[in-house]
C-alpha cells in the first residue's frame, strides 16, 4: 500500500521556496515521493497549473485595467498629444463647448419659466380688474351710502381746516352774537 | 553683548536641530514608478474595480510620502506599501462594508470576461478550454474565501511574496498566515476534486 502526501506536505512543496527551503529534510522527502508517485505528482501538477493560471490572468487582468486607467489619465489631461485621431480631436475640441452649451440650456430652463410666470402674473392683475363681477343692487346701495358719508366727513373737515377762527373762539369772534346771548341770558334770568 | 557672541549662542542651538534621515521615499518618483503597477494589481484583484484601485493606490503613495520619516528599513519598500495598501483597503471596506460586499457579490468574477487573458491564447481550442476551467476554479474559490483569507492568497499567489513578508505586510503571525494559506489551498483543492468527478 503507497502512502500519499497529505494535504499540509502537498501545500508545503506549493509553498516552497526552491531557494530559501531547499534544504528542509522533510521537503526533500516529498519532493523524491512526487518523483516516485504519479498520482501525488499529477495533483501536484495540477494544483500548481491552476495556480499559474490564476496569477498569470490576475496580472493580465490588472495590466489591462492599469492601462485603460493610464489611457484615461492621459486622454484626459493631454489632449492634444496623446490622441491622434481626427474624431477624438474633434470630440475633445468640442467638450468645452457642450458644458459651455449644457450650463446655457440649464439656466434657461431655469430663467425662462420664471419670467413667463412673472409676465403672466402682470398681465392677470388688470383682466382681473377688468373681468369683475358685476356686484348686486344691496352691495350698490351700501356702496354709495359710505361714499356719500365719506365725502361729508371730508368736507366738514376741509370747513374747518379753512375756517379763519377756530371752533372754541367762534363766539369772541362775533360780539353782537355774544351781546345777543348776554340779552337773552338776562331776559331768561329777569 | 557683542553680535559674535549672539551668534556663537545662537549657533549650537541651530545645530541642535535635528536633521531627518534620508528616506527610500525621498525620491518618490522613482518608487512610484517602481511600484505603483503592482500595488494596483493587488488593490485591483481584491476589489475588482479599477477606479477604486487606481484612487488606492495614489492614497498608498501619499501616505507613504506623508509618513516616510516612519519608515526605519525594518522591511522592504515593497512589504511597507503593501502595509500601507492594506491598512486603505480596510479601512475602504470597513467604512463602505456593505456596499463593498455588495458590489463584490455582484461583480464575482465570470470565467468569460477573464478568459481573454488567459495566457497562450494561440494553443489548441480543448487546452484552452481545461485552461479556463481550472482557472475559473481558482477565481470562485478566491471568491468565497474569507477576506483575511483572500488577503492572504492574493499576496502569495498573485503578487509572490515569501510568506514572512506577508506575515510583516499584514501584521498576521507567521504561522496564522501559513495556517490561511493551507484553508485556501484545501478550497482549491476540494473544488478541483469535485470538478474531476463532475467530469467523470
Amino acid at each position: 500500500m503507497t502512502t500519499h502526501l497529505n494535504h499540509e506536505q502537498l501545500f508545503d512543496l506549493l509553498l516552497a521556496n526552491r531557494s530559501t527551503d531547499g534544504f528542509c529534510p522533510e521537503l526533500d522527502r516529498s519532493r523524491q515521493h512526487v518523483r516516485e508517485c504519479h498520482i501525488c505528482a499529477d495533483e501536484l501538477a495540477s494544483l500548481s497549473r491552476s495556480l499559474t493560471l490564476f496569477r498569470s490572468t490576475a496580472n493580465a487582468w490588472a495590466n489591462h485595467a492599469w492601462n485603460h486607467q493610464a489611457a484615461y489619465v492621459n486622454r484626459s489631461l493631454l489632449p492634444a498629444t496623446s490622441d491622434t485621431s481626427v474624431f477624438s480631436r474633434f470630440r475633445l475640441i468640442l467638450r468645452p463647448a457642450a458644458w459651455s452649451t449644457a450650463a446655457v440650456a440649464i439656466a434657461l430652463a431655469v430663467a425662462v419659466p420664471m419670467t413667463l410666470h412673472r409676465l403672466s402674473k402682470s398681465a392677470e392683475a388688470p383682466a382681473a380688474a377688468v373681468t369683475m363681477p358685476p356686484a348686486s343692487p344691496a352691495e350698490t346701495r351700501a356702496a354709495a351710502y359710505d361714499a356719500r358719508s365719506d365725502e361729508a366727513l371730508l368736507e366738514e373737515v376741509n370747513q374747518t381746516l379753512s375756517s379763519s377762527v377756530p371752533s372754541p373762539m367762534q363766539p369772541l369772534a362775533d360780539p353782537t352774537a355774544s351781546s345777543n346771548n348776554q340779552s337773552n341770558n338776562a331776559t331768561r334770568k329777569n | 553683548m557683542s553680535i559674535d557672541a549672539i551668534a556663537s549662542n545662537l549657533i549650537p542651538d541651530v545645530q541642535a536641530v535635528p536633521i531627518p534621515a534620508a528616506t527610500p521615499f525621498d525620491d518618490i518618483d522613482q518608487v512610484v514608478t517602481a511600484h505603483q503597477k503592482r500595488i494596483f494589481r493587488f488593490l485591483f484583484s481584491s476589489l475588482r474595480d479599477a477606479d477604486l484601485a487606481h484612487t488606492l493606490t495614489q492614497e498608498t503613495f501619499l501616505r507613504a510620502w506623508t509618513t516616510r520619516f516612519a519608515f526605519r528599513g525594518e522591511c522592504s519598500v515593497p512589504t511597507w506599501l503593501t502595509r500601507i495598501a492594506l491598512n486603505l483597503l480596510r479601512d475602504h471596506t470597513r467604512t463602505n462594508r456593505f456596499r463593498f460586499w455588495r458590489r463584490a457579490s455582484a461583480t464575482s468574477v465570470d470565467a468569460s470576461d477573464i478568459a481573454p487573458f488567459l495566457p497562450s491564447v494561440d494553443s489548441p481550442l480543448d487546452s484552452r478550454i481545461i485552461a479556463s476551467e481550472q482557472m475559473s476554479l481558482v477565481w470562485k474559490t478566491v471568491d468565497e474565501l474569507s477576506p483575511r483569507q483572500r488577503t492572504v492568497f492574493l499576496l502569495r499567489f498573485v503578487d509572490e511574496m515569501e510568506l514572512p513578508e506577508i506575515s510583516v505586510a499584514t501584521g498576521i503571525p507567521l504561522s496564522t498566515v501559513k495556517s490561511h494559506l493551507y484553508r485556501a489551498l484545501a478550497a482549491v483543492r476540494a473544488r478541483h476534486a469535485n470538478s474531476s468527478l463532475e467530469s467523470i
